[in-house]
């Protein structure tokens, strides 16, 4: 569904992705982890079309997604971005239709899937932060995008609100097609998602399904740190659990 | 709020024409206005009139501009005279005048003004810079506001026009007195322009409540939007310019006082912030005539009282969200 040929950033000082070649299939929750700097967030911001300075090629659906204008591009993309503050005290439900003209059923039908139906008349500024972040994921996922493209949509939630947003991630992808997530919960990503992309230094280190790629060996070369699995007693719930960080 | 925004509008309206009314009979003289004889009706259709027509041409030009340039910019301060954007129109409007290079009512004066007036919101923008913090916009506003104003005082002292530097205060402050039709026909063709720009770019400005990176996403190519968005403010500000000098702070109250009623969607404050500053203007000015003596006081000074408060309140407001 999404293939990456050869996609480049150059930086300030230093590349932020190098050469990055990956094909993904549809109907797959991918994580995308790595430490700060590791590229995750040129990558997916690559990937959605808003680094001006990117080469390479991206094909989605066989098309060439870079070549297509910014309102094909729309048809299938969702986004959200790392940081987002709506700029102006709207209303819940004016957020999620922002610049979109859904009739009210479907709206309030996608209103109750991201449980906002209730708050949908209150203004941004009466929600908590947990409520705001998952009314822009509702924003994003409302024309139902083929590929959608979060930047660390659980950082900053409680534990909570976290499952219930992964959860929601997982549903789209299922339902809808692909979504590409950057996660710094390891736990989480181990969780949810099918397949993660492993980032390092701007480069792809690994890409495959979690255990292979949250090996102590990675974990250490990649995070710094020592780690090691544990798992619940009837073996459900496998989670990377780092113990220390590994001095230089 | 349970008010739709057409019955907003539809309220709002009926107040801006009662105001209208009311604006209509003030003025030096009493005039009989079921019988007027020959005399009376020039002043009616010759000087009273225009001068609401113009109210309403000037004041949609600047509510427009202001709910546009706090939409775009995504910063609650913008507003063109404020941010030097109307001073440059001015500054540009002035030089051609007094120096001759243009006759007062060409239509080619609106054309040379936005020259300035697209100059001053490119240099806001290359100044401040996209979602630029209240503070650096206000910052670079003054430096451009302070720049033109100095300019527009040389010019008018240097003008071999012997009377032009008496009319620093209506350029400087901005004034609707002694107009005519001819000033109407200046204001009309920017605002004419300008509104099915900012029609097209509506849904863009709507999305803007986000970051521009995501705008980016939702189908909207934002560096040509931007421009467009840019060159509808420049006509506005120009329009307004060129038929009434700089009056400062109805694009900043317009786009306020529609929030301050509830309505904090940005569809609303697009469109209503015009019919909002026609109240606002035509209030101005109706104050202005009555407490002029033997000379007129310019709107401006009305204006800038009623909303240099605001500003402050505004800016302190920022402060406490910041800390």
């Amino acid at each position: 569904m999404l293939e990456l040929n050869d996609l480049y950033l150059a930086g300030i000082s230093r590349p932020r992705i190098r050469h990055i070649n990956l094909a993904l299939a549809s109907n797959q929750l991918v994580g995308v982890i790595g430490a700060n700097g590791a590229g995750k967030s040129s990558l997916l911001r690559g990937i959605a079309a808003v680094e001006p300075h990117l080469t390479g090629q991206i094909k989605f659906k066989h098309q060439d997604w870079l070549g297509l204008s910014h309102r094909q591009r729309q048809q299938y993309l969702g986004y959200l971005p790392q940081t987002e503050t709506p700029e102006w005290d709207v209303r819940i439900d004016e957020l999620v239709n922002l610049a979109a003209q859904y009739a009210r059923p479907r709206l309030n039908e996608h209103l109750k899937t991201y449980e906002l139906l209730e708050l949908k008349e209150r203004r941004v500024s009466q929600v908590s932060g947990g409520e705001r972040q998952r009314a822009l994921l509702a924003r994003a996922t409302l024309s139902e995008p083929q590929l959608l493209i979060c930047d660390e949509p659980v950082s900053g939630l409680d534990v909570a609100h976290q499952l219930t947003i992964m959860q929601q991630l997982r549903n789209h992808a299922r339902t809808h097609g692909l979504v590409l997530a950057a996660i710094h919960d390891l736990a989480l990503a181990a969780r949810f998602c099918d397949r993660l992309l492993l980032m390092h230094n701007g480069e792809l280190v690994q890409s495959g399904e979690p255990f292979e790629v949250l090996t102590e060996k990675n974990l250490a070369h990649c995070f710094g740190v020592q780690a090691e699995w544990f798992c619940r007693d009837n073996g459900v719930g496998w989670i990377p659990t780092p113990l220390q960080a590994i001095k230089d | 709020m349970n008010l739709s925004q057409r019955q907003c509008y539809l309220i709002l309206l009926g107040i801006a024409i009662l105001l209208s009314g009311l604006q209509l009979t003030v003025g030096g003289s009493s005039l009989n206005w079921w019988a007027p004889n020959a005399l009376e009706s020039d002043i009616i259709w010759d000087i009273r009139v225009p001068r609401t027509v113009l109210t309403w041409s000037v004041a949609i030009a600047l509510g427009l501009a202001g709910a546009v340039m706090q939409l775009l910019l995504r910063n609650p301060l913008a507003e063109p005279g404020i941010t030097g954007v109307s001073g440059c129109a001015a500054l540009v409007t002035i030089a051609s005048l007094y120096f001759g290079w243009l006759p007062a009512f060409s239509f080619g004066l609106p054309a040379l003004a936005l020259v300035g007036g697209l100059f001053g919101v490119s240099l806001l923008m290359l100044l401040a810079g996209q979602r630029a913090s209240p503070t650096r916009l206000i910052l670079a506003g003054v430096a451009i506001a302070t720049m033109s104003s100095a300019a527009m005082g040389l010019l008018l002292y240097l003008a071999p026009n012997p009377f032009a530097f008496q009319e620093w205060a209506f350029w400087h402050m901005g004034s609707l007195a002694n107009k005519s039709w001819h000033s109407v026909m200046l204001a009309l063709p920017g605002v004419a322009l300008a509104l099915p720009l900012v029609w097209l770019g509506r849904r863009f400005l709507y999305a803007l409540t986000l970051s521009e990176e995501t705008v980016a996403t939702m189908g909207f190519n934002v560096a040509r939007y931007r421009n467009l968005m840019l060159l509808a403010v420049a006509l506005l500000t120009t329009a307004s310019v060129v038929a009434a000098g700089v009056i400062g702070f109805v694009g900043l109250l317009a786009p306020h006082a529609v929030r301050l009623i509830g309505f904090n969607h940005p569809k609303y404050v697009l469109w209503l912030s015009p019919i909002t500053a026609i109240l606002l203007l035509l209030s101005f000015d109706t104050i202005a005539q009555l407490m002029s003596t033997a000379r007129e006081l310019p709107v401006g000074v009305i204006a800038a009282l009623v909303g240099a408060p605001l500003l402050i309140v505004l800016l302190v407001r920022e402060r406490t969200r910041d800390a």
